[in-house]
């Protein structure tokens, strides 16, 4: 090869690092620190989970001995630090379930308020909004109690959903809502369930539908 | 034509098509090619696919659970039934369709969570504390290696976690409650009257062509079924090991030979104080240790307290804290000297300082159970029994080859193979497809029995095998096709049913026809007494009620509308008996929770919190099941 045209072929090298070296190696830097910053999230995400875990065993552990001061010590540990995990959103539906038992409504309904809105996983979030209403229609809170019913998805729990509208509904003297809301619930729970009797008896109660 | 296919083949087409060809076997190979991998598949579950391996160790767990719960009624045939197999690989897709949703959903399970777990499970402790050569032990027992346990116990882990929090967080309200006892304790007053179809049965008259056609239109409920008659012999285990002769000889050289098995043997406990005076250490220092240790014997002799002693001195930290306790002593697994001071000693005695390559010791035996030896006669049924079967099993096998030979070769009679064989043949009843008793129940024997070609053929059945390791082989001895009966022996039988359909449906027509004169203004118990009817008067009768009441005719009138003002509600109801009846609702009087029967409700709370708690779970996984896309292969199962 000739030596001028290999300094040639040097000096055009040199000219291009110096227009596009700094460029490259940003780019480089952040493609990499992306990546470790997604390969940490990653981690973090897991260590966390991995954490809640652990504290939900206790907290369940707290609920199995009827420590309910346990139960509420693990429990808003996991609510305030861990809410992104699924294991917060169980964690509010127990603590309601605790204060419920000592006859603390608020305390309850702010549990399941907070699993309504905040749970990360669907179901809970379903659940919880089903028993926020039931509450709601124990303390006497028909519209509220609909309200929640009414224009949610009710997300693989039709039967309890349509159960409870019946019930709001009755409670409201919306008999011929109530029977409709009730054939529905009946249609959607499993055959094989022993709750099969109590719903048609819910339903038969209401006797036959008038002919206008 | 040929010529230029040929030269084109050995051409650039062959080339191209032989390029074709190799890109599929090379990516999916040849055996994929013709099979198709849906062969080795039971299932798939959005993608995951369920092996047949997984499906097999499934079914046998399923089948040996219910041998377990079912015991002695056990019917493997019952379990051999598409239904039964499209169950458990239904199991298995829901199996892994939480596993999955679980782990979408974030829950996850830390590997200092899973050790704790492990610590603390109650089968890998001796003693209350986790061991971890039982840990090792108990997973090769099983065929598992620790990292699939690890990895399988996670998972199962992380599904509990996911199935939590439904059944224990469920609200059962006041309101709740009290509207299902209500309904539950609910008691309804009405009065009846009931319509007998007795009373019109004299007045019908049913003409022979309405026999004729109900003949003619059902005629296969007056045909008899099919049935068959055998004769049979049996070998079976129990039988062969009750009629085996063993002497008191042999139950004697049985217990002399296999004295091991009826003896625990002897368990010493012992504690020890080392002295460390490794092999590789100078005179001085061994000296030095011997010294020492003869000391601490000295101090032993004068009355001191071994275990205070050992606290103090051991240089053996694994067993000093614990006073020198080295539990149960195992042949082996000490050094050789070691071991012979520990069985040269008597309880309670301390030996002599023992030297091995770690010191000096001092061994004390704190407890020593001699070895046990059941008497004789204490195991003496059990071996009876054991060798028995023993020598049962020993002539089986060749009873069995004989057998089978026997009825095959000497096929028109079952008389030469029990002869040989020392049985009986024995004659079943006649029985249907459906199956008889005893031997006729067996699946497979009524199903060689109706065996169409043997029946033609007059031959023996090959030798079946039965569930219970029995061996039997039949022989049709009469067979009766289905028959229709001749009209002449089931005319009057038609005629009865069919007088009494007719007499049932001028019953409901007369009950109507009350109705409509109650629904126009009658009065229930005038309208009775006019027609000659009894009147059953009002009363408050319960849902649950089922003494003096038929069933229908209750659940009409809990079915019913309720009364408006002073109006009763009328209905009627087909009752059981066949009776028409007709009913007057004057009050529905709803159950007070309060005053409520205990167990009325403690039965509603207990519907309810299933219901509002771990019923919601099954909701919840049948949605998951909705949602996927499963496969299943029925003709792999």
């Amino acid at each position: 090869m000739d030596p001028y045209e290999h300094a040639d072929e040097t000096e055009r090298l040199k000219k291009w690092w110096k227009s596009y070296g700094p460029a490259l190696i940003l780019g480089i830097a952040l493609g990499s620190a992306a990546l470790g910053g997604l390969k940490y999230w990653q981690y973090h995400r897991a260590k966390q989970a991995e954490a809640a875990s652990q504290l939900y065993e206790q907290l369940t552990e707290n609920f199995q001995r009827r420590a309910a001061a346990g139960v509420d010590e693990t429990g808003s540990k996991l609510l305030q630090d861990y809410a992104s995990t699924p294991y917060a959103g169980k964690a509010a539906l127990i603590m309601a379930k605790v204060h419920f038992d000592k006859s603390d409504i608020p305390g309850a309904r702010r549990h399941l308020q907070w699993a309504m809105d905040k749970a990360s996983e669907t179901a809970t979030r379903q659940i919880a909004r089903l028993r926020l209403a039931r509450l709601l229609l124990d303390q006497g809170e028909l519209d509220p109690a609909l309200e929640l019913v009414s224009d949610a998805d009710p997300a693989g729990f039709e039967a309890e959903h349509q159960e409870l509208k019946g019930d709001i509904l009755l409670a409201k003297g919306r008999t011929d809502e109530a029977r409709r809301a009730y054939r529905a619930a009946l249609d959607r729970l499993s055959k094989d369930s022993p709750y099969q009797r109590v719903l048609a008896m819910k339903l038969d109660d209401l006797g036959p539908e008038k002919n206008p | 034509m040929l010529q230029s296919i040929r030269e084109k083949v050995e051409g650039w087409i062959a080339t191209l098509i032989l390029g074709l060809i190799t890109v599929p076997f090379a990516l999916w190979g040849i055996n994929s090619y013709f099979e198709g991998d849906s062969k080795i598949n039971v299932a798939e579950v959005d993608g995951v696919k369920i092996g047949v391996d997984a499906y097999r160790g499934s079914l046998d767990q399923q089948r040996r659970s219910a041998q377990q719960m079912l015991g002695k009624n056990f019917n493997p045939g019952l379990l051999d039934t598409p239904e039964f197999k499209t169950h458990v690989a239904e199991l298995l897709v829901q199996e892994i369709l939480v596993g999955k949703a679980a782990r979408d959903e974030g829950y996850q399970v830390g590997d200092s969570q899973l050790v704790q777990m492990i610590r603390q499970d109650p089968s890998f402790q001796r003693d209350g504390q986790f061991s971890s050569e039982m840990y090792q032990a108990l997973l090769r027992r099983s065929g598992m290696a620790p990292r699939a346990f690890e990895a399988r116990l996670r998972d199962d882990l992380v599904k509990r976690q996911f199935a939590s929090g439904f059944g224990e967080s469920a609200l059962i309200t006041n309101a709740d409650l009290a509207a299902i006892v209500g309904l539950l304790e609910q008691k309804r007053v009405f009065g009846y009257v009931t319509l007998s179809p007795d009373k019109f049965t004299a007045k019908i008259e049913i003409t022979p062509a309405a026999v004729e056609a109900q003949y003619a239109g059902h005629s296969d409920q007056y045909t008899r079924p099919e049935r068959v008659r055998v004769e049979y012999l049996v070998l079976s285990p129990a039988e062969l090991a009750r009629k085996v002769k063993v002497g008191e000889d042999d139950l004697r050289k049985a217990y002399g030979e296999e004295i091991g098995r009826f003896s625990t043997p002897e368990q010493r406990r012992a504690s020890h104080i080392l002295v460390a005076a490794p092999a590789t250490a100078d005179a001085a220092a061994q000296q030095q240790a011997l010294a020492k240790i003869e000391d601490i014997r000295k101090q032993l002799m004068a009355g001191a307290e071994f275990a205070q002693l050992a606290k103090q001195h051991s240089e053996d930290v694994g067993s000093a804290a614990a006073g020198g306790d080295l539990g149960l002593i195992e042949r082996g697994l000490f050094p050789p000297e070691f071991e012979q001071a520990v069985l040269a000693l008597k309880a309670g005695e301390v030996s002599k300082p023992v030297r091995s390559k770690d010191g000096y010791h001092l061994v004390k035996i704190t407890s020593l159970k001699p070895e046990q030896r059941k008497p004789f006669q204490e195991v003496r049924a059990a071996l009876d029994k054991e060798l028995r079967k023993r020598q049962a099993d020993e002539q089986l096998f060749e009873m069995s080859e004989r057998l089978r030979t026997l009825v095959y070769e000497q096929a028109d009679s079952l008389k030469p193979a029990a002869e040989a064989l020392g049985l009986r043949v024995e004659q079943t009843d006649w029985f249907t497809r459906a199956g008889g008793s005893g031997l006729a129940a067996d699946r497979k024997i009524v199903d060689a029995a109706f065996d169409p070609e043997l029946r033609a053929q007059g031959r023996n059945s090959n030798a079946i095998d039965l569930s219970d390791n029995s061996l039997a082989a039949i022989r049709v001895l009469g067979h009766e096709p289905a028959t229709l009966k001749p009209l002449a022996e089931v005319r009057a039988g038609i005629e009865q049913t069919l007088r009494q359909q007719a007499a049932r449906d001028q019953a409901a027509k007369a009950g109507e026809a009350l109705l409509a004169a109650l629904n126009a203004g009658g009065d229930l118990e005038a309208l009775a007494k006019q027609q000659g009817l009894s009147y059953h008067p009002p009363q408050a009768y319960a849902r649950s009620q089922a003494k003096g009441i038929d069933p229908n005719l209750l659940e009409a009138v809990f079915k019913a509308a309720r009364p408006q003002g002073d109006m009763p509600a009328y209905g009627t109801a087909s009752q059981l008996n066949g009776a028409y009846a007709v009913f007057a609702l004057k009050r529905v009087e709803p159950g007070k929770p309060e005053q409520a029967d205990p167990s009325a409700k403690q039965q509603a709370r207990q519907l309810l919190s299933e219901r509002r708690g771990a019923g919601l779970y099954g909701d919840y996984r049948g949605s998951l099941r909705k949602q996927a896309a499963v496969k299943i292969n029925p003709d792999k199962l």
